[in-house]
């Protein structure tokens, strides 16, 4: 139930239609009923953060989550990345939208002893121990300059496409077989879980970056019960046109882990002038990060020989938190899901008219908003141009959905979840941090704030607010940064 | 075993009752017979979104929730009443006439289960119109135009759809058009793929874990067969596929009693047409006489229970006849069946019948069009050996042998006496059972 359900009413059905494995064998059938509406949680981006390091000003922290609403329980099969998807994290230093630097990760599964089904023979006292039967190990490559999708396949596509232009291209694969961090199932199966096997799995490689894969504490905190229950926002629950009595914001990812890909790069190694930068209101200054999940493209028929082409089809893509989810409609997603942000001019318009503010004037009485006509070309645009990240008009990048990160604003020792909203310049819009409230934040931005600053932060706009403001469980204050996943035997019951 | 063999009946005629009344309480749907050991998640679907509706009853995002939830609970218990169920609330909510895209994604998979083929694809021509990337839409297609022997739309939708989605889905459907053109290794490496792009979400990767060990018993490799179906049971136990196709491993083995007590513990959790027939096949088989008439006894109840819910399975019910409850109306009767379903199925149901009617040479030009595609299926391949041979064509029947036995010919819907009679007539022997 992966970034889908992170939606505003009527495309909530979307997830169970996701849920809904398959229509099965019907009554005496010769022919297949395979599973026709399948998820694909394993290629489901579900959150990007990208922030400057609090404890080193130098690096920079890019988390992709993936999978999303993973139960603690769950195994025997516990969940993994999918060996047969292709990870990217992509960062921009041009502004135009197209990757200058790509990190690709892809992931092996080996089974020690197939003979049994436990994921675990015994308890896993660490990263090596015999005992862990399901291992997953991870590579990384990262491509310099590369444009297009998929590094190895680069110099086929700049033969079939003219625009991919014959630059400078550096590809190096930094790392093989890194372990996977595995499943926190219990105190049996895993005693000592952080110190053995979590940060354990943090990596140093030889060029000064630090990675990490494998399950944590989903830190992305928002009430989706209510917001799906027509756009109710508890605390506000007396405010909308079906009221209800007020009542406190409910988290619907407490309890809950994801799957994270972390990676800790010195800023100089994304930088278009390869420096730390100092100006603020500079465009070298800016940098934009988006996360991917491609497939192998597969030939229905072939002659006898490979069937797959080697083509990477990308089926999900995250830079702006909700973009996705709440602005584009729903016949466009499969589409977005598969464009570049390079692309993104074709989806300007549902961006900037975009539905839910529409919902949020109609659901909460004339009186309590005033929110903007559209198309909002004079506060949302900016925001993908980079308004939020420092720059000011005479810098503006073109639109793009990507979480554009002003390397020249010093992490916050005071960080306020509202980011720029409450005056703390290195929050979301400029980046994201773990405990940013992007929630609180694109709710007021959709009803409305020219420019998107403090002083557009007053009543009645400041009300709005889905209630949750926090995680249950804190963020670590070291890398990777996301809590220690839950582990199975903690699961508190009636979990959703 | 007749107590149990009443109380069955019993159960399923309560059934038939509650669907002919049109139940439209979702809050006291019908009774499932004896509950699968299957986690719930269909059931948590359904309360969820009953509770919600409960506090506003006009919810859309409810109402198609709930009939998701209903044709997700379809597949754990085998009762057509949730069809009916999932029918009235999407008639709510407009239906094939709706113009949201979700809801025309959820009729055209309640279509395509109650196998009305050609309502199927008009309306998954509407959802793809509406979601011109979704491979969902595209998914309905494939499979309304597989079963309308359209097969080169097929192909081209499930190109698209594997080019929107390279995942379990898409996959999975890849798997079935190189299966139905011949190529059994390239649809069990497509099908192994579906199972690894499918981990993590146990009936998904459980299911097409089971149709991979489908297609790994047809090539004739039992072991691995035996394996996958393990693997199945371990993603999502009580899987009743997974347990048909231990089943199906037994018999194949040669040891048809045991598979008939394996095959008849399925029939208690899902009594689906083609698990009955196997269930009566394999104690035919292995000599017992009487728990196989008891076994096909359910095969009439199942009839009219589909039928009072809208599901059409004229053609298995001809191919059932054919060899059980033959009579010459039934020529007329597969004839009509095929003109709502000219697929595969459809075709090879018309040779049959034409075949035990003494009618050869009609029955090989109907069984043409299925061996053209090229399916290594061995109902197929078996039915073309024996119609070539009353057609008096030695050398097509012995070709047709040729293929059936590279893989497994232990198999429901195969005599093993007439199998062995055919490879008599050729100078031919059958091979002995797998270890």
């Amino acid at each position: 139930m992966a970034k889908n359900s992170r939606v505003v009413a009527g495309i909530a059905v979307t997830a169970l239609l996701g849920g809904l494995a398959s229509i099965g064998p019907a009554f005496a059938s010769s022919h297949r009923e395979a599973p026709l509406i399948s998820q694909d949680p394993t290629a489901d981006n579900t959150d990007v953060y990208a922030f400057v390091d609090p404890l080193d000003p130098t690096k920079l922290n890019i988390i992709a989550n993936y999978i999303g609403l993973e139960d603690p329980a769950a195994g025997p099969n516990f969940v993994r990345f999918g060996d047969d998807v292709l990870y990217e994290i992509h960062i921009n230093n041009t502004g135009d939208a197209t990757d200058q630097v790509t990190y690709q990760i892809r992931f092996a599964t080996t089974v020690a002893n197939p003979n049994t089904f436990l994921y675990n023979t015994g308890p896993i006292g660490s990263l090596t121990s015999p005992n862990l039967n399901v291992r997953q190990t991870y590579s990384v490559r990262k491509i310099t300059n590369s444009r297009g999708k998929g590094g190895e396949f680069e110099s086929i596509q700049r033969e079939i496409d003219p625009q991919h232009a014959a630059g400078r291209s550096t590809d190096e694969i930094l790392a093989t077989n890194v372990p996977v961090a595995p499943a926190n199932i219990g105190p049996r199966s895993t005693p000592n879980y952080e110190n053995a096997l979590g940060k354990a799995a943090v990596v140093t490689l030889a060029n000064g970056d630090k990675v990490f894969a494998g399950p944590r504490k989903d830190a992305f905190f928002v009430d989706l019960g209510s917001i799906f229950d027509l756009l109710g926002l508890r605390p506000l629950n007396g405010a909308h046109i079906i009221p209800l009595p007020a009542a406190p914001g409910v988290n619907s990812l407490g309890g809950k882990n994801v799957h994270s890909i972390a990676l800790q790069i010195p800023i100089k190694s994304v930088t278009l002038n390869g420096n730390n930068p100092t100006v603020v209101d500079d465009a070298a200054s800016v940098i934009g990060v988006y996360a991917s999940a491609s497939r192998q493209q597969v030939r229905v028929l072939g002659n006898g020989g490979p069937q797959n082409s080697g083509r990477w089809v990308q089926v999900s893509r995250l830079g702006l938190p909700l973009v996705n989810e709440v602005l584009i409609p729903l016949g466009q997603k499969d589409a977005w899901n598969a464009s570049d942000p390079s692309n993104d001019g074709a989806f300007t318009q549902f961006i900037l008219n975009p539905e839910p503010a529409g919902l949020i004037k109609a659901l909460y009485a004339p009186a309590v908003m005033a929110v903007p006509a559209n198309p909002r070309t004079s506060d949302i645009l900016p925001i993908l141009q980079g308004a939020g990240a420092g720059l000011t008009p005479a810098h503006y990048l073109p639109p793009a959905d990507l979480l554009r990160v002003n390397l020249a604003v010093g992490s916050n020792p005071a960080p306020n979840r509202l980011g720029i909203l409450a005056g703390d310049s290195q929050g979301f819009p400029n980046g994201r941090r773990l405990n940013d409230d992007v929630v609180d934040i694109l709710v007021r931005v959709l009803a409305g704030g020219t420019p998107f600053t403090p002083a557009t932060n007053v009543f009645p706009n400041n009300a709005l607010t889905d209630g949750v403001d926090t995680s249950e469980i804190q963020p670590v204050s070291y890398f990777p940064y996301q809590a220690p996943p839950i582990a199975g035997y903690d699961q508190k019951s009636g979990a959703p | 075993m007749a107590r149990h063999l009443s109380l069955k009946v019993l159960c399923l005629a309560a059934l038939c009752i509650a669907a002919a009344t049109g139940r439209s309480d979702a809050a006291s749907g019908p009774r499932a017979t004896p509950a699968s050991s299957a986690p719930a998640a269909s059931d948590r679907a359904i309360a969820d979104s009953q509770a919600r509706l409960a506090k506003n009853p006009a919810d859309p995002s409810a109402e198609k929730a709930l009939a998701a939830g209903f044709l997700q609970k379809v597949r754990e218990v085998a009762d057509p009443a949730y069809y009916t169920l999932a029918d009235k609330v999407l008639a709510k909510l407009g239906g094939v006439k709706s113009k949201d895209p979700e809801v025309l994604l959820l009729e055209g998979t309640l279509l395509l289960a109650r196998h009305q083929f050609s309502a199927a694809l008009r309306v998954g021509k509407l959802a793809a119109a509406a979601l011109p990337s979704n491979p969902s839409a595209q998914g309905i297609l494939v499979d309304a135009y597989n079963e309308l022997g359209r097969f080169d739309e097929s192909l081209v939708a499930t190109q698209r759809m594997a080019d929107q989605r390279p995942g379990l889905a898409a996959l999975s459907r890849v798997s079935y058009a190189r299966e139905i053109r011949g190529d059994s290794n390239g649809a069990i490496d497509a099908m192994q793929q579906a199972v690894i792009a499918g981990q993590g979400r146990g009936e998904n990767v459980a299911y097409v874990q089971t149709l991979l060990g489908d297609l790994l018993l047809k090539r004739g490799d039992v072991a691995e067969a035996s394996t996958t179906y393990a693997a199945a049971t371990r993603s999502f136990p009580g899987l009743a596929g997974a347990l048909a196709g231990e089943a199906s491993v037994l018999y194949a083995r040669g040891r048809p009693a045991e598979a008939a007590a394996r095959m008849a513990e399925v029939v208690a959790r899902q009594p689906l047409l083609q698990y009955v027939i196997a269930e009566g096949d394999y104690y035919a088989a292995a000599k017992m006489a009487a728990p196989s008439r008891d076994a096909y006894a359910l095969v009439d109840a199942i009839i009219a229970l589909s039928r009072a819910n809208g599901v059409d399975i004229d053609l298995e019910v001809a191919l059932y006849r054919a060899d059980h409850n033959l009579t010459p109306a039934l020529i007329a009767s597969t004839r009509r069946a095929l003109t709502a379903r000219p697929g595969l199925t459809g075709h090879d149901s018309l040779a049959w019948v034409l075949h035990r009617l003494g009618q050869d040479r009609e029955a090989k030009t109907e069984i043409a069009q299925v061996i053209a595609m090229g399916d290594r299926d061995p109902i197929y391949r078996f039915h073309a050996a024996a119609i070539a041979l009353g057609a008096g064509d030695r050398a097509l029947a012995s070709a047709q042998l040729d293929v059936l036995v590279q893989g497994n010919t232990r198999v429901a819907g195969i005599r093993p006496a007439e199998l062995a009679a055919l490879a008599t007539a050729l100078g031919r022997t059958v091979p002995p059972p797998a270890p």
